[in-house]
């Protein structure tokens, strides 16, 4: 017997959801509060930190023959792990018969991250909260150029978006080339022809998380994150794409027939829409035209995954896609009748607003799409948590047990356990395995290998 | 003591596999074999739960009780318990390493090369010719969280200052180990020796540091295996005993754990020993594929992270183009069918073929993950690069550069398939086929498939008990399907490219046919091969020879498709062939492969 997880359908459960911020910021709610999908629970203004190289032994003028890991320790007056402002002196250096003091300072506040005695270099991370969000880069300084012909060496124009780490000008060295790397991600302001200077403009916009499901705040961890809970009715999908979504639940067709476009209408605009056995390019295009947040049925076609997303899309893993349409998928791959019972639990809340995320991972720690829907009531210790799996026990599989098939005969039907028999049979392909007697909702009963089917609960 | 049962596991990412070997007077025959499974991960978080399930099964289906409550019953008695009890591991991903050199092509894969002969899974190469920013790198080796780093660079020769950098790197990204807290994470270093001071005073405080022989004194030597065997007794003494549940484990086995991949490594070379050929084994998994070689007395292993047989199948696909697996099929499927069929099969990785459509389609996929994992191990498994090449003027039209694949398919004698697919193939013709048609031997070779996947438990065997590991490799693990003759050159069909003679019998091998000889299990046989005008039957061309050639559970298999191996580009003749061949060799159930060359070709 497979020991697969189950696809799970719950009429009733605790959901619980922890809404992070990428970076140190403000929860804006409090225990006990009540929220829902659209609130802001926590917002950062920060930036994050960029990392700047700083090289010590040229900005002391120290011929190369000279430095080391000796001349380094000597020279640094910080350590790794030392916060600096901008502007500290991080290196200071006694040179020549005159005792000239040379000093390196730092040009960001932030923390120092990596010292190295070999190279004399050293890292410095930029504090997010004191990132400026104009980056000036000394990029004729860098490359050893005249700056009147930076232009000539940069690989970026103003008005270009940059990515950190990015090449934004490189000059011929007698060693090969020296590079002026974009220490931040940002628009090109500037190339000054005078001061040698390439200016980046860093986006400014505030980072907001919203609460993604309807209820009620249970832990608040300031500056990071909030705990979002709610009782919901919780269908987990099989496969899914795009990220989280949320939007009144509306049903556009039955749980048996392929999905055609016309059934998605104008009217859908924001809605989360559910039905049928087989999503056509066509509705998901519709959808998309329409806006509708999310799209839940039965099955799909991996061409039309392809055809819709403009490239190759690998199965167990999904979910950063830029999609703004949703798609949760209860079934699998081709023509897949949605189950009666998450079908008619949708049905049974047409109108309320349902969270949805297609977020997929087969492997390690498998994460399946879901399908949110809050019920408005208070969150109950005895309610089971949605996020538990649970192991499917071999004994599940007895007669009387309503089952789907997954295998190409078949595939996709629903039907109830006849008999189970206790020893192996020999297949068409030669292959003995357990079987199991099914009668499919026409009637008819067919031997399928226990591996190929599961239970549905 | 006198050992008569052995108790064998073997803990995988998702399964954990027990057998019991029981001395019968000859040497030792697998009792039972039971499977449950592995319970490293949450919610259970100790491996001993999913082990112990596994020994309660086989002890139901042997009949002989293995546990005493949670005691494991060793040495045994007569009716209950095991004289011996050792394991091998590859849960949670088995032993995840990072690697780090000077330069990617030199330091930095020979180290790589190192790390995966000793069984590890290498999550990333860390070189100071890497294209990505210091800070990137820094920021890589800091998310990983590896079980161990192997930290290689510099011939003994070459300045020490720029492993010093690198050594500076990974104090700076102070990574933390996958396992357990408050414990310095191992780093082995094996490079420069002259840089050994200063690698202790940058990484000696922060992290476990071991020092063994450089692994490239020169650019011209490479000197693997101490490094091997300091990664193994890391391995023992401080990963394992982190991992959740594996100090019991280690206490069960009293020091007899190692990688699995490693323990199968170890079969691998006894297997190229005993039969004084080059070897090439490969184990094909759900997610990964693992090849072995022995070429020249070289042991390589490499592991294809990304292609396997249910939850990689997306990416064979992608990897191999659905074109090229659909070349495979003797019907016509529509692409879209084809994706679809492929996409449910990595969302339900544990279903089974049931219809002969459904396993033809996963032969298919098999046949070029397989292949795309031998090519992952022919561009790693390489001759060492940089080295300098003394040549003369007669060389001047005939120069090779340095990084030549190790492993001549002419040289290879022997060729071992495992795995899921190959060894519960419903006829052993079709784990023989998936093998040639995957890698393509030429000339004379032999073809094993592993029984029930055993080679783990007799590698762990074999440190022990030698003799008896060996026997039960040969009697209970290796089933030899046959043995192929395959000439390498291209033709027209239908003309002759060897004579082949053989007692009783003289035949000519015909260009795209396949033949079968009935060969049985330990028989024998002397074939005389007489390649045509352009044909190279191993031995050179038009080389004749005769040769001694064993039988197996397939039989003499006589390969007349050419090499390198091409399908007709026609839709009708391809399927045609492929009916023709299966036919030929009994692959499939006649009566489908009939309906199939009568279907209407789209």
């Amino acid at each position: 017997m497979t020991e697969n997880l189950m696809v799970r359908t719950m009429e009733k459960a605790r959901v619980s959801r922890q809404r992070r911020l990428p970076l140190p910021g403000d929860v804006l709610v409090s225990a006990g509060s009540t929220v829902e999908p659209s609130t802001i629970v926590a917002r950062t203004d920060l930036l994050p930190g960029a990392p700047y190289f700083v090289d010590v032994m040229r900005a002391l003028m120290v011929p190369r023959e000279k430095a080391g890991p000796d001349l380094m320790d000597l020279v640094m007056t910080v350590q790794v792990g030392d916060q600096v402002t901008g502007g500290d002196i991080i290196a200071r250096y006694t040179k020549g018969f005159l005792g000239e003091v040379v000093v390196v300072k730092s040009p960001v506040t932030g923390v120092v991250e990596f010292i190295s005695r070999l190279h004399g270099r050293v890292l410095i991370r930029e504090d997010g909260r004191s990132a400026r969000p104009v980056v000036v880069v000394s990029a004729a300084k860098q490359l050893d150029v005249w700056p009147r012909m930076l232009r000539t060496y940069a690989h970026c124009r103003e008005g270009d978006e940059v990515k950190q780490g990015q090449i934004l000008a490189a000059a011929p060295s007698p060693l090969g080339w020296d590079c002026a790397y974009a220490p931040v991600s940002g628009v090109v302001e500037k190339i000054c022809t005078r001061t040698g200077a390439i200016t980046i403009v860093r986006p400014a916009r505030p980072t907001e998380v919203d609460a993604y499901i309807r209820g009620e705040v249970t832990a608040v961890n300031p500056g990071d994150s909030a705990e979002v809970s709610t009782a919901a009715a919780y269908i987990e999908g099989l496969f899914g794409l795009g990220g989280e979504a949320y939007g009144p639940l509306a049903r556009v067709a039955g749980p048996d027939r392929v999905l055609e476009a016309a059934d998605i209408l104008p009217s859908h605009e924001g809605c989360v829409v559910f039905g049928g056995a087989l999503a056509s390019l066509e509705a998901m295009n519709r959808a998309l035209e329409v806006k509708a947040t999310g799209l839940i049925s039965g099955g799909i076609n991996h061409l039309d995954v392809v055809k819709l997303l403009g490239r190759e899309v690998m199965v167990g893993l999904t979910g950063q896609e830029e999609l703004p349409l949703t798609v949760v998928i209860t079934g699998g791959f081709g023509v897949m009748p949605m189950s009666q019972r998450a079908y008619n639990l949708l049905c049974a809340y047409e109108g309320a607003i349902a969270s949805v995320n297609g977020r997929t991972q087969i492997r390690a720690g498998a994460v399946r799409p879901e399908v949110i829907i809050p019920l408005g009531e208070g969150i109950s210790p005895d309610l089971p948590d949605a996020d538990v799996q649970v192991a499917r026990a071999g004994g599940e599989l007895v007669p009387g047990a309503m089952v789907r098939i997954t295998r190409l005969t078949h595939f996709g039907q629903y039907g109830r356990v006849v008999s189970v028999l206790g020893s192996r049979v020999r297949l068409e392909t030669e292959i003995s395995l357990y079987t199991v007697d099914v009668e499919l909702l026409d009637g008819t009963v067919v031997t399928v290998a226990e591996n190929n089917v599961e239970v549905v609960c | 003591m006198e050992i008569r049962t052995i108790l064998a596991a073997d803990v995988g990412s998702t399964t954990t596999k027990a057998i019991l070997l029981e001395y019968h007077g000859q040497g030792y025959r697998l009792r039972g074999r039971a499977a449950a499974p592995t319970t490293v991960e949450k919610p259970f978080l100790d491996v001993m739960i999913g082990l112990k399930n596994a020994m309660s099964r086989l002890a139901n289906e042997t009949g002989r009780p293995l546990l005493d409550g949670d005691r494991l019953v060793v040495p045994g008695t007569s009716s209950r318990g095991a004289d011996l009890f050792l394991a091998t591991s590859s849960a949670g991903g088995g032993l995840q390493m990072l690697v780090t050199g000077l330069v990617r092509n030199l330091t930095a894969e020979s180290a790589q090369r190192a790390a995966l002969g000793a069984g590890a899974i290498v999550m990333d190469v860390i070189s100071m010719d890497d294209a990505r920013l210091v800070v990137e790198r820094i920021q890589r080796v800091r998310e990983l969280r590896p079980d161990m780093i192997l930290f290689t660079g510099g011939t003994d020769e070459g300045l020490p200052s720029h492993v010093g950098a690198v050594a500076e790197y990974l104090a700076a990204a102070s990574p933390e180990p996958r396992f357990g807290s408050g414990f310095r994470l191992p780093v082995i270093y094996a490079g420069n020796v002259h840089a050994r001071e200063f690698v202790a005073s940058t990484l000696g405080d922060c992290m476990l540091l071991s020092f063994v022989e450089n692994i490239r004194p020169t650019l011209e030597k490479e000197v693997l295996q101490p490094a091997r065997e300091e990664i193994h007794r890391v391995f023992l003494e401080h990963v394992m005993a982190q991992a959740p549940g594996y100090q019991t484990l280690l206490d069960w086995t009293g020091g007899h754990l190692q990688p699995t991949p490693m323990a199968v490594g170890k079969m691998v070379q006894q297997v190229a020993a005993y039969l004084d050929t080059d070897v090439v084994a490969l184990d094909i998994g759900g997610a990964t594929t693992d090849v072995f070689s022995v070429a020249s007395g070289r042991f390589h292993r490499t592991v294809s992270a990304n292609l396997g047989m249910s939850y990689s199948l997306g990416n064979v696909l992608k990897e191999a183009s659905l074109d090229r697996v659909q070349s495979w099929l003797p019907f016509y499927i529509s692409e879209g069918d084809l994706r679809n069929w492929y996409s449910n099969k990595v969302i339900r990785p544990t279903t089974l073929p049931e219809t002969m459509d459904e396993l033809l389609l996963e032969h298919a996929a098999a046949r070029d993950a397989l292949r795309l994992s031998f090519e992952h191990h022919n561009s790693l498994a390489v001759t060492l690069k940089g080295v300098r090449q003394r040549r003369t003027a007669d060389r001047v039209f005939d120069q090779t550069s340095t990084g030549q694949p190790l492993v001549d398919m002419r040289e290879v004698g022997a060729v071992i398939g495992s795995g899921g697919v190959l060894s519960h193939a419903p006829r052993r013709a079709q784990a023989a086929l998936l093998l040639l048609d995957a890698l393509a031997p030429v000339g004379v070779c032999r073809l094993f498939v592993d029984s029930v996947f055993m080679l783990p438990q007799l590698g762990a065997l074999l440190d022990l008990r030698p003799k008896e590991a060996l026997d039960t490799l040969w009697q209970e693990c290796l089933i030899p399907l046959g043995t192929v003759l395959a000439p390498a050159g291209t033709g027209r069909p239908g003309q002759s490219i060897a004579r082949v003679s053989m007692p009783g019998q003289e035949l000519d091998l015909v260009f795209g046919q396949m033949a079968l000889v009935p060969l049985g299990p330990g028989e024998e046989m002397e074939l005389e091969v007489i390649p045509r005008s352009g044909w190279d039957a191993g031995r050179g061309r038009k080389q004749p020879f005769r040769v001694n050639v064993s039988g197996g559970e397939v039989g003499l298999i006589l390969d007349g498709r050419g090499r390198p191996l091409e399908l007709p580009k026609d839709p009708a003749l391809r399927r045609r062939a492929l009916v023709d061949w299966w036919l030929a060799m009994h692959a499939y159930p006649e009566s489908a492969l009939r309906k199939y060359a009568g279907r209407e070709v789209v």
